[in-house]
């Protein structure tokens, strides 16, 4: 039986977002009311050239920077109307992060560095899904190293642990797999398929390369500072294409 | 070389500012010291050079052969005298309700000699005025019109003097006649001991000065010259002479302090150079991917060291200047304006350049191991977790084994215990500092499990606090060497006054001994105590037991007392009763004499056996009997007291002085007396080295700042990471806070305890070598230990206020920026 067509839950939103850096004589606006919205569950491939916005769109959605004009909801929650330690509160419970590097507190080892949010938050982790996580992502021999001591691939696994150790309502990865070569990148981007699929985590990846964008269920272009293209169940082709559509 | 410096020091003043402090902070205290001391000799010369302004020619009176009138008028018939007279000084009190003031009084001389001008009023008549300098009638609180005593005359003063303030030299002026009166002499007229010559135009002072050679003419009896004839100018330099030996005597006894806190600074400049360097490595390595050498390389950083230095060095003489500013506005001398002692100013900044260049030697040599490649490695964290060398701890064992033989030796030799217990503290120290890397990340663990349990942010903190085992070290070890220093005088200090309260305790247990000294003569009447004595006694507070003893003076002015039963409750080993002819007197009179012959009251003599007791104090106690038949109308002679607490004899002290205005034959004395007096003299003594060091302490705690400072820097990304991650603000300064004061802890743990063991191995030393065999009390002066512990903590919770402000400014977005 299939279901009856519904609305799909959203997630996070920006609602005409606008974000200028700099001063009021020299500023570069690097969001020009941007309007969007991400569904639960789904997992988005931000793509563009450099400097177009696409890290500034992601920091605005997560509650890492302030924004301009506009607004922006995440999990229920106007953003843009929270204090500082309101927001602080949001990225530790709310949101999940994986950069493309130096994710990892180099004095944690791997298993203090996965449950660092939840101590953050002084909450008890949950041992079975702890354990879930790290046999799924290949760490449990590795949970007693330290940063130092484990190879790119393995420090970007432990950081999606955790990202996810505390269920966020999004996950926002930075250029995942930017600094690692094709074979570990790929087997991150399907382990985060996976994730979206099998256990319905909702996932905003930047990225410029479109082989990683095909693992997205939707990919959003950017140029300038605006949303140009949306293109759904995004292949490298298609991705490509629009991509190519953009030097016109 | 040193444009890259300069350039490097501008770009980034944040990495070197605490460095610049504990430079600065070095050089200062050095250049307060010169400053300052030269500034009140510069004063007190001037001081002087003004009183013999208007003279050209001194002659000073060695012997009294003359009369005044003789020696003027022999000075006025040579040639070139323009004036002469003769010039009388004395010391006097003066007072004026509770204020007295000691002052050079001056017999005022003639308008030509005068060297200072009446503001208000009008120079001293007759023999009861007096004038005084502007800002000492201020204290004394008279003005024109009012009332001084000098010693017991009643003055009125006559005017006010513009002489400048100072606290080291206080005149006042008096008429010459009244002078002449007060240092009596022949006939009530005492010669003076100076004459001032004030030489007439075209005539030069040596010109008088070598007509007057038949005054300097030689005694052909005694080999001496009754007077000593010299230009004020050569006065004026022998005087000089003088006071530049005392204040560098003065002076060298402070650079030892100096050199203390020189040293501290030089471990918190080579921390800095390595830190520094360390974060540089990718710099480096790309100087030496581009084809710089390793020379050019190590260049670049020696001209940051000079740079740093001098500058660093440049601060410390203006913080000198303040401080040296600051002591002689406070002692008057500032109004003579600062000195600039130049070389040794010199001197203090080439120490300052010295020490930050050889602090920075070590850390730059090491920067040839940089190879070009670290430039193109990615750092992902800075921390080098060296090994630490197997060599350091095999060297620090044998050092440390070699230390504790010594103090065994020290504790058992028959000679030269101080020496070897002074070695001891040398290679123990070494050993302590030079393994500080082996155990500091230890310690900082195992406190950090403590804390840990707090949760997660002390967990980070005590963790980033450990990351780095050397640079951890290099912190501690500064602070372990300022406090351990300080705590051995503490407890130096306390085991010293334990262990002498506890012989004054033994040799005199009566706390307070208050009675009359014999006026001598044979009346009994003045040793009997008034009633008022005995009435205000009883008033008194914190008083535990009294006995007021039977007594009175012997014919030849003994004060004997007799034995009472109450005597047992102030001193406990007193016997119940004494044998007729016996007297029981302290041990050091028993050890000298064993008997003493007294005249009895019917004028026979009689000879008592002398015993010794600790409860006879200073005087003499025997019984009723014998006392009857040397004294013959006994009184209340003594009032023997035991205090309850001894440590506030001090109101007790003030409490019975006031009594002694009263009464001038009141003699107070007893154990507590002792006691308060020693603990007195420690306490200033130890008040004055603690300020001394506390600058080494000081230096050291801005190099926790600084070891936090430049931590904080290289972990920016790590800050930001644990903001996006959720860690608010507050959190991650409380981080830091927790940071410092692991750092210090350690410090101050370590120095404790090596302080504590130098201190009870030094005076054990001292003791035995002494020969004094009695068991010395160890003792920690807890209060003290904990105040300073207090400041060490707080102060390093201060220094992590600006780290903590970096740390929690890191924004979120940082942690995902690639540079
Ligand atoms: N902190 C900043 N200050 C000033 N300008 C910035 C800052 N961050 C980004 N920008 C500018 O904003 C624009 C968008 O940047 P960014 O979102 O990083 O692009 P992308 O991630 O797509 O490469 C660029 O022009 C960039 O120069
Ligand atoms: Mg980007």
């Amino acid at each position: 039986m299939p279901q009856p067509q519904q609305a799909p839950e959203v997630v996070a939103q920006a609602i005409d977002l606008v974000k200028v850096y700099g001063s009021k004589t020299n500023n570069v606006v690097a969001l020009d009311q941007v309007s969007v919205a991400f569904a639960r569950g789904s997992f988005t491939a931000i793509m563009g050239p450099s400097g177009s916005g696409k890290s500034t769109l992601m920091h605005c959605l997560a509650g890492l920077d302030r924004i301009t004009a506009g607004r922006v909801f995440l999990g229920g929650k106007e953003l843009n109307a929270l204090n500082d330690s309101q927001l602080t509160k949001v990225r530790r419970d709310n949101v999940g992060f994986v950069f493309q590097a130096f994710n990892l507190l180099p004095t944690l080892t791997a298993r203090q560095n996965i449950l660092l949010p939840l101590d953050l938050a002084g909450r008890k982790p949950d041992e079975g899904f702890f354990r879930q996580l790290t046999e799924s992502l290949g760490l449990t021999d590795r949970l007693t190293h330290r940063p130092s001591e484990l190879s790119g691939g393995q420090q970007q696994r432990v950081a999606i642990a955790r990202a996810m150790i505390t269920r966020p309502d999004v996950i926002f990865a930075d250029e995942p797999t930017g600094a690692l070569d094709s074979k570990t990148g790929t087997q991150l981007l399907e382990y985060m398929q996976r994730t979206v699929r099998d256990l319905g985590q909702s996932i905003i990846m930047v990225t410029h390369d479109a082989k990683a964008a095909a693992y997205a269920d939707r990919a959003l272009i950017l140029l300038d500072g605006r949303i140009v293209d949306d293109v759904p169940q995004p292949t490298a082709d298609s991705v490509n294409a629009a991509l190519a559509r953009l030097e016109r | 070389m040193f444009s890259d410096a300069i350039r490097e020091v501008r770009h980034h003043p944040g990495r070197i500012v605490a460095t610049l402090i504990a430079i600065a902070i070095s050089v200062g205290f050095m250049a307060a010291v010169s400053v300052f001391l030269e500034t009140e000799k510069g004063g007190l010369a001037k001081q002087l050079n003004r009183q013999y302004a208007g003279a050209d020619v001194l002659v000073q009176r060695q012997t009294q052969d003359r009369t005044d009138a003789q020696v003027i008028e022999l000075i006025k018939s040579k040639p070139g005298v323009a004036a002469a007279e003769a010039s009388w000084t004395t010391f006097g009190p003066v007072e004026k309700g509770d204020t007295t003031l000691y002052l050079q009084l001056y017999g005022t001389p003639s308008e030509t000699f005068r060297w200072s001008k009446v503001v208000e009023g009008a120079w001293p008549q007759g023999t009861d005025e007096i004038a005084l300098p502007r800002d000492l009638a201020k204290k004394l609180d008279v003005a024109v019109g009012g009332e001084v005593s000098l010693g017991e005359q009643k003055m009125k003063v006559s005017g006010l003097t513009d002489d400048p303030p100072s606290r080291l030299i206080q005149n006042g002026y008096i008429s010459p006649e009244l002078i002449t009166m007060m240092s009596s002499g022949e006939d009530g007229k005492a010669p003076a001991n100076t004459y001032l010559i004030k030489v007439a135009d075209g005539t030069t002072p040596d010109a008088v000065v070598s007509s007057l050679s038949e005054l300097t003419s030689k005694d052909a009896n005694t080999g001496e010259s009754a007077f000593r004839v010299e230009t004020t100018e050569a006065a004026m330099q022998d005087q000089l002479k003088e006071l530049t030996m005392g204040v560098d005597a003065l002076k060298y006894a402070l650079m030892v302090f100096a050199g203390i806190a020189l040293l501290v600074g030089m471990i918190i400049i080579a921390n800095t150079f390595t830190i520094l360097i360390a974060q540089r490595r990718r710099q480096i390595g790309l100087l030496r991917a581009v084809g710089a050498s390793t020379s050019q390389v190590r260049k670049r950083f020696i001209g940051e060291a000079i740079v740093l230095g001098l500058l660093g060095s440049l601060l410390g003489v203006a913080l000198g200047y303040a401080i040296a500013a600051l002591g002689s506005w406070v002692t008057g001398s500032l109004h003579w304006g600062l000195a600039f002692p130049w070389r040794d100013l010199l001197v203090e900044i080439g120490v300052g350049v010295l020490i930050t260049l050889l602090a920075a030697l070590v850390p730059i040599w090491r920067t040839s191991r940089v190879a070009p490649l670290e430039a193109l490695r990615p750092v992902l964290s800075a921390d080098s977790q060296k090994r630490v060398s197997k060599v350091r701890a095999i060297i620090c064992t044998v050092l440390l084994v070699l230390g504790i033989g010594l103090s065994v030796l020290a504790l058992t030799s028959e000679k030269n215990s101080v020496l070897m217990a002074l070695g001891s503290a040398f290679l123990i120290t070494f050993a302590v500092l030079g393994a500080a890397p082996l155990y500091v990340a230890l310690l900082i663990k195992g406190w950090g499990k403590l804390v840990g349990l707090t949760g997660p942010t002390s967990r980070l903190a005590t963790m980033n606090a450990a990351r780095n085992p050397q640079r951890a070290a290099a912190t501690a070890v500064a602070l372990m060497l300022a406090i351990g220093l300080i705590i051995t005088l503490q407890v130096g200090a306390a085991t010293v006054r334990e262990t002498a309260l506890s012989q004054i305790e033994e040799d005199m247990p009566v706390d307070v001994v208050v009675g009359l000294y014999a006026m001598g003569g044979p009346d009994e009447e003045s040793v009997a105590l008034p009633k008022e004595v005995i009435a205000k006694i009883d008033s008194l507070p914190n008083v535990r037991a009294k006995a007021l003893l039977q007594g009175g003076a012997t014919n030849d002015g003994r004060v004997i007392v007799a034995l009472n039963p109450q005597v047992k409750d102030v001193a406990p080993m007193a016997p119940d009763s004494i044998p007729d002819d016996v007297a029981l007197v302290s041990a050091n009179m028993a050890e000298i004499q064993s008997t003493e012959t007294l005249p009895g009251v019917n004028g026979e003599m009689i000879t008592l056996k002398l015993q010794a007791s600790p409860a006879a104090g200073d005087g003499m106690v025997v019984n009723d009997a014998t006392l009857r038949r040397l004294v013959k109308d006994p009184q209340p002679a003594q009032y023997w007291f035991d205090l309850v607490d001894r440590e506030n004899f001090a109101n007790t002290q003030r409490q019975l002085s006031q009594l002694s205005a009263e009464y001038p034959n009141l003699m107070i004395g007893g154990g507590a007396f002792e006691a308060y007096l020693i603990t007195q003299i420690l306490n200033i003594m130890l008040a004055i080295t603690s300020a001394l060091l506390g600058v080494a302490v000081a230096i050291a705690l801005v190099g926790v700042a600084n070891t936090l400072g430049l931590s904080v820097i290289e972990r920016t990304r790590e800050s930001a990471l644990l903001r996006a991650l959720g860690m608010p603000r507050v959190k991650l300064r409380l981080m830091l806070l927790i940071e410092a004061i692991t750092l210090a802890l350690v410090g101050v743990v370590v120095g404790v305890i090596a302080g504590a063991y130098f201190a009870w191995l030094g005076i054990s030393a001292v003791f035995k070598e002494a020969d004094i065999d009695r068991g010395i009390n160890f003792a920690i002066d807890w209060q003290r230990t904990l105040v300073l512990v207090g400041i060490a903590v707080v102060a390093a919770a201060i220094a992590s206020i600006l780290p903590g402000r970096r740390a929690a400014m890191a924004t979120p977005t940082e942690a995902l920026a690639i540079d």
